[in-house]
């Protein structure tokens, strides 16, 4: 039997490490991640994903300055910014003041900024969740992009987070956090990638960030973790879109000792569009949880969900998406789906959609497929010559592709589809 | 010179016997055509002849080219030259008809040691064997059957045996689904495919397609054996008489 006393003494000597910051709230959110408990396999949310074994360990605060070698940039053109185990690397990224009307920066920098304190901390409350309060309690460091009214940014941004394998091996514990506010009619895009550089599992990452799509506003993201031997990877992206406005983000993972994305999108004014899609690719002990809330609060809102996945090796996939709709949220359309191909007898996958519809006028639909891949089409493939392994391949390739096709720049999606396929190779 | 050499073949799925002894020689320059009442295995043989795993063959033997066929994966089986062109074609959605196809060009070029077909040369065969079966060049970008016809799946995979340019071809019941002139383009397709170095096994219910791919010899399949072997004038005699006839005269 599992019980708080037990689980709590680890979770004393992480918070520890989270004593004296400065940043806004920390003290009260200090306190509150010492109240809460650390999530077990009795807490609902995290039944799949276990979390104890990360406080089991003694984290110590995360090298910024570390030497490190670029990875090739992506072959169309961005605006790359550099974080370092969390910390932001002016040296290392590009000229951030090109675009008119679009502040990106180190949050650091704005901690005493108006539209700083008018947000932060508001989108992603930390209610009862322990990684928020913990996160709030200390952030690293993290970026801000502020987008006034119309402002458009000239090529995406794309943010590179490098977790290293620490002096020493000794574990870090990084806690990025965001805030993007896009003003009425501005547009954003933003690419967030995850690397990991050496052995760095034994770190955890914990991020958070907020994001508010303003009227008639349009925020795209692209989540890429692909990181072989990476750290613990928990993460919150909270979105707030008002009236009009639009977010969409996709979210591929193609490595990861321990992921885990939960989304959560408040559609606040009528006409608000939120688009989720994910892909997980995984093999060996990898571990992903997609877990997805969007909040249809008014009327006229739309959201579509999509998330596929090939599950191989002993690894686990966890998908839970809940939709939730307001009394008086009329007229809702809510499209969600999870699809999952399991490979060999060990790998796992655990779907979970959750409706929560008050209101009476809504088309909503769900639905989630766990199978194997078509045997007969492979069969059809082999008997023309192509080898089982690469007809798997294609197979694979072709499952996810559908979650590919809805995304909209072509230069990043083309850029995914041949990493994907380079990890469908090893799978 | 025996191209292909099946001895007291017997097979079964699911714990069902289904070939039970098959004994079938097929020399190169050759066609022969199975007849035989639905169930009787002739898919059945075909499918095993591919390499398919769901039917287990638990006695006889098959030679293709002095080897054991049985042994090959399916995929070496094409590298060899077999081809199967599937009584039921699958449609795989997210493959597109070219990629697939110049990926199995190439796959078997690679394994016999040849180098691989560069994006022109492939696109002139395209075009060229195309027009051999006169597919709809349509067809060709979008994903492997999906959305396809009946007879345009039917078609496609005869387009693909002459991009694949087989040693052995099994055509399981190629000519049903296609209407009238399909059948002759098709047919007319096959016999340009025809030369001394080949072989075709013609799986069919009607003598019709036997008009136009005439056979050297004609096999009646009934309970997952041959019963009998002939001329092509069996498959008039078939038509007329039904396989009752041949089941009594056995
Ligand atoms: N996957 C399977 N599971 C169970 N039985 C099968 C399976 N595949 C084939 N059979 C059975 O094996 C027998 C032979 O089937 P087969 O498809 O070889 O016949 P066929 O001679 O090609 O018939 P048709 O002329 O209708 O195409 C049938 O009784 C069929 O039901
Ligand atoms: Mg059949």
């Amino acid at each position: 039997m599992e019980s708080t006393m037990i689980l709590d003494e680890p979770k004393a000597a992480v918070l520890a490490l989270l004593e004296h910051s400065e940043w806004p709230e920390a003290g009260q959110a200090l306190a509150r991640a010492n109240e809460l408990p650390i999530p077990g396999r009795r807490t609902e949310q995290w039944k799949y994903t276990p979390v104890a074994k990360l406080f089991n360990k003694s984290y110590g605060k995360p090298d910024g300055q570390v030497p490190v070698e670029l990875p090739a940039r992506l072959p169309f053109p961005a605006t790359r910014v550099v974080f370092v185990n969390g910390h932001f690397r002016a040296d290392l990224s590009d000229d951030l003041k090109t675009d008119k009307g679009v502040v990106i920066d180190s949050i650091r920098h704005h901690l005493s900024h108006g539209p700083l304190k008018a947000n932060y901390g508001r989108i992603a409350g930390i209610g009862d969740r322990l990684f928020t309060a913990m996160n709030t309690a200390a952030p690293t460091d993290g970026l801000i992009i502020l987008a006034t009214k119309g402002a458009k940014t000239s090529q995406p941004v794309h943010v590179l987070r490098i977790t290293t394998a620490a002096a020493g091996n000794s574990p870090m514990l990084i806690q990025p956090r965001d805030l993007f506010m896009l003003h009425e009619g501005a547009s954003l895009e933003v690419i967030d990638e995850h690397v990991a550089i050496g052995a760095a599992s034994a770190s955890l990452v914990n991020s958070v960030r907020e994001s508010v799509v303003g009227h008639g506003a349009e925020l795209t993201l692209h989540l890429l973790q692909n990181e072989p031997d990476g750290p613990a990877d928990i993460g919150l992206d909270a979105v707030q879109v008002a009236e009009n406005g639009h977010f969409s983000v996709d979210t591929s993972t193609l490595h990861g000792s321990l992921v885990r994305n939960d989304i959560t999108v408040a559609l606040e004014g009528s006409g608000a569009h939120a688009e989720l899609n994910g892909v997980y690719l995984l093999n060996g002990n990898a571990h992903c949880d997609n877990h997805s809330y969007i909040g249809h609060n008014v009327p006229d809102c739309t959201s579509d969900e999509l998330y596929k996945g090939v599950v191989g090796g002993k690894a686990t996939g966890v998908f839970n998406g809940k939709v939730y709709v307001k009394q008086d949220a009329q007229r809702t359309r809510a499209y969600q789906r999870n699809a999952n191909v399991l490979q060999g007898d060990l790998a796992r996958v655990y779907s979970k959609p959750e409706l929560e519809i008050y209101a009476d006028d809504v088309k909503c639909s769900h639905g989630c497929t766990i199978g194997r891949m078509d045997e007969q089409a492979i069969f059809y493939l082999r008997s023309r010559g192509v080898s089982e392994a690469e007809a798997w391949r294609m197979m694979s390739h072709a499952f996810v592709a559908e979650v590919l096709e809805r995304i909209e720049n072509t230069q990043w999606k083309e850029h995914l589809g041949r990493m994907m396929d380079r990890k469908l190779e090893d799978l | 010179m025996s191209l292909l050499k099946i001895t007291g073949l017997h097979a079964r799925i699911e714990d069902k016997d289904i070939l039970k002894g098959v004994d079938l020689q097929v020399n190169a320059g050759e066609v022969h055509a199975i007849m035989g009442p639905n169930g009787s295995g002739k898919s059945t043989l075909a499918n095993v002849l591919a390499g398919r795993a769901e039917y287990e063959v638990t006695a006889g033997s098959v030679s293709y080219l002095g080897e054991d066929l049985l042994k090959l994966a399916p995929e070496e089986r094409a590298w060899k030259g077999v081809f199967l062109a599937f009584q039921y074609p699958v449609e795989i959605p997210g493959v597109s008809n070219m990629n697939f196809l110049r990926t199995a060009i190439n796959e078997a070029r690679i394994a016999r040691g040849e180098k691989e077909m560069g994006g022109k040369d492939f696109l002139a065969l395209v075009r060229e064997r195309a027009k051999l079966v006169e597919m709809d060049p349509a067809l060709m970008n979008r994903n492997l059957n999906v959305g396809f016809s009946g007879g345009e799946k039917k078609r496609n995979e005869i387009f693909q045996m002459a991009m694949l340019e087989p040693k052995l071809g099994i055509l399981d019941e190629t000519d049903s689904g296609l209407d009238i002139d399909a059948l002759r383009i098709v047919a007319g397709g096959v016999n340009k495919l025809r030369s001394k170095d080949n072989a075709f096994i013609v799986v069919t219910h009607y003598q019709r397609l036997l008009d136009y791919i005439v056979p050297d010899v004609v096999h009646v399949m009934a309970e997952g054996r041959i019963i009998k072997s002939g001329p092509k004038e069996l498959a008039l005699e078939l038509e007329e008489k039904g396989y009752d006839w041949v089941k009594e005269h056995a």
